[in-house]
């Protein structure tokens, strides 16, 4: 996630912190899994850089 | 001119096979034909959320109908494919239209295995595979009061999950010795069994139905072979299902338990392709041939053969994965489990949070996973890259297993 909307996304649990930590690509410290994020008004314009592979 | 491909059912491996083809880069015509009246949905939720009115029907519409407009793929609903004219390459409806094709894909599905006990006609008895089915469930269960699941694998066990959060009487009878046998270690088995019965469920293994009665049409108990009576309101079946064979059969295709496909996902005819719940399929996670019934299986069948029609073809090699959930459990299953010779396990299951890792030899065949889903996803890396695992590393919790997957 781009760092402009960090601060605007749901809290991070635990579960998708134990899960990101097992994903392909390496976590950085604004990775998100984008299931856990739901989409509202004041996410209009968010910018994701997705992983090169997910599998 | 291009004929395009053409997609004979609009389930999950339906919907994703017209979804792939457009993504796998296919400009020619797409055609899905399903014999719902509705646009593709989800059924997993159909057996949990949906049922709970936790979830709507815009949470399992697999999309919107704005999708198959701009992707250019031809829904047609509500209609039955009557027979598929192979030397012509051509499918007829029901009512009356051909249509013809380059490819055809076969996402047939599976049906609901009926209760062969006397009774179970009776108004009241009720199956789920099917949105319309699901709606019934719902509307049915809020006046019931016992409700008989017949069946302890995971339709039957999500179904009485519902209805006992729904505030009914619950009893399960399921024929085998222990709940999902044909899946689950028995250490997982146990754990369903105390989940369960301490959520107020009454679960009777080793119970074989020999009767439902009714009054007036009606249902009002179930009996088994043991002589015991059930009383019943609604009485859920979840014994199984059996593929949709009987299209393909009439095509002369080649058809064993379900539709034969090689490594492609080829039927014996090269222009038609069969995926999903449907699909006998060689798979080396299964040490030959099975037939999966999992929105993984689908989804991953459905990308493999709508690459093959796109001109990329490679073999279906993805890990299998499966989840239940019953109550707040969730159940995560990587890879298949029924021929292995050692269960280990990591976690502890008295805090509701560990998994069973299946070997079979040195190798590590499978893992299911109860509230761990970091080990699930795991798992599916580990298994995907045949890497080397031991017994002592997954008894270890000091042992990080992610690092062991390259």
């Amino acid at each position: 996630m781009r760092e402009e909307f960090l601060g605007r996304l749901p809290p991070i649990k635990d579960t998708e912190k134990s899960v990101i930590e097992v994903t392909n690509a390496e976590r950085l410290p604004n990775s998100r899994l984008s299931c856990q994020i739901k989409m509202t008004d004041d996410l209009d314009g968010l910018t994701i850089d997705v992983p090169p592979s997910q599998r | 001119m291009p004929a395009g491909a053409v997609i004979i059912g609009a389930g999950q491996a339906g919907f994703e096979a017209a979804a792939s083809l457009r993504s796998a880069g296919y400009g020619e015509h797409v055609t899905l034909v399903g014999e719902e009246p509705h646009l593709p949905y989800k059924r997993p939720p159909l057996s949990k959320g949906f049922v709970l009115d936790k979830q709507g029907m815009d949470e399992i519409e697999l999309r919107p109908a704005a999708f198959y407009d701009h992707h250019r793929v031809e829904m047609i609903a509500g209609e039955r494919v009557v027979d598929v004219d192979r030397r012509e390459r051509r499918v007829r409806l029901a009512s009356g239209r051909a249509i013809a094709y380059d490819a055809l894909v076969l996402a047939v599905g599976a049906r609901n295995r009926s209760l062969p006990v006397d009774g179970a006609e009776l108004d009241g008895v009720l199956y789920l595979r099917t949105l319309d089915e699901s709606r019934e469930i719902k509307s049915r269960l809020q006046d019931a009061k016992d409700v008989a699941v017949i069946g302890g694998g995971f339709i039957g066990l999500e179904l009485a999950a519902v209805a006992r959060s729904l505030g009914k009487s619950v009893t399960v009878l399921e024929a085998q010795p222990r709940l999902m046998p044909r899946v689950v270690a028995p250490v997982i088995s146990q754990f369903y069994r105390e989940l369960h019965a301490s959520r107020g469920v009454n679960v009777l293994c080793g119970a074989t139905v020999s009767e439902i009665c009714g009054a007036a049409g009606k249902v009002h108990s179930v009996l088994t072979a043991g002589g015991h009576a059930f009383p019943a309101d609604v009485v859920l079946v979840g014994i199984g299902v059996v593929p949709n064979v009987e299209l393909a059969q009439g095509m002369g295709l080649t058809v064993g338990n379900g539709i034969v496909v090689d490594e492609q996902l080829r039927t014996t005819d090269p222009a038609i392709y069969a995926v999903g719940d449907c699909a006998d399929h060689p798979n080396a996670f299964a040490g030959g041939r099975v037939r999966l019934e999992s929105v993984q299986n689908a989804c991953d069948q459905a990308r493999c053969a709508a690459a093959a029609i796109a001109g990329h073809s490679a073999p279906y090699a993805a890990v299998p994965w499966f989840w239940t959930d019953q109550f707040d459990i969730r159940l995560q299953m990587a890879g298949l489990s029924q021929r292995h010779d050692l269960t280990v396990i990591r976690g502890n299951a008295e805090l509701q949070k560990f998994s069973v890792f299946y070997f079979r030899g040195p190798d590590l065949i499978a893992v299911d996973s109860i509230n761990r889903p970091a080990d699930h996803m795991t798992a599916r890396r580990l298994l995907a890259a045949h890497a080397a695992v031991t017994p002592d590393d997954v008894a270890d919790e000091s042992v990080d297993l992610k690092r062991l997957v390259r």
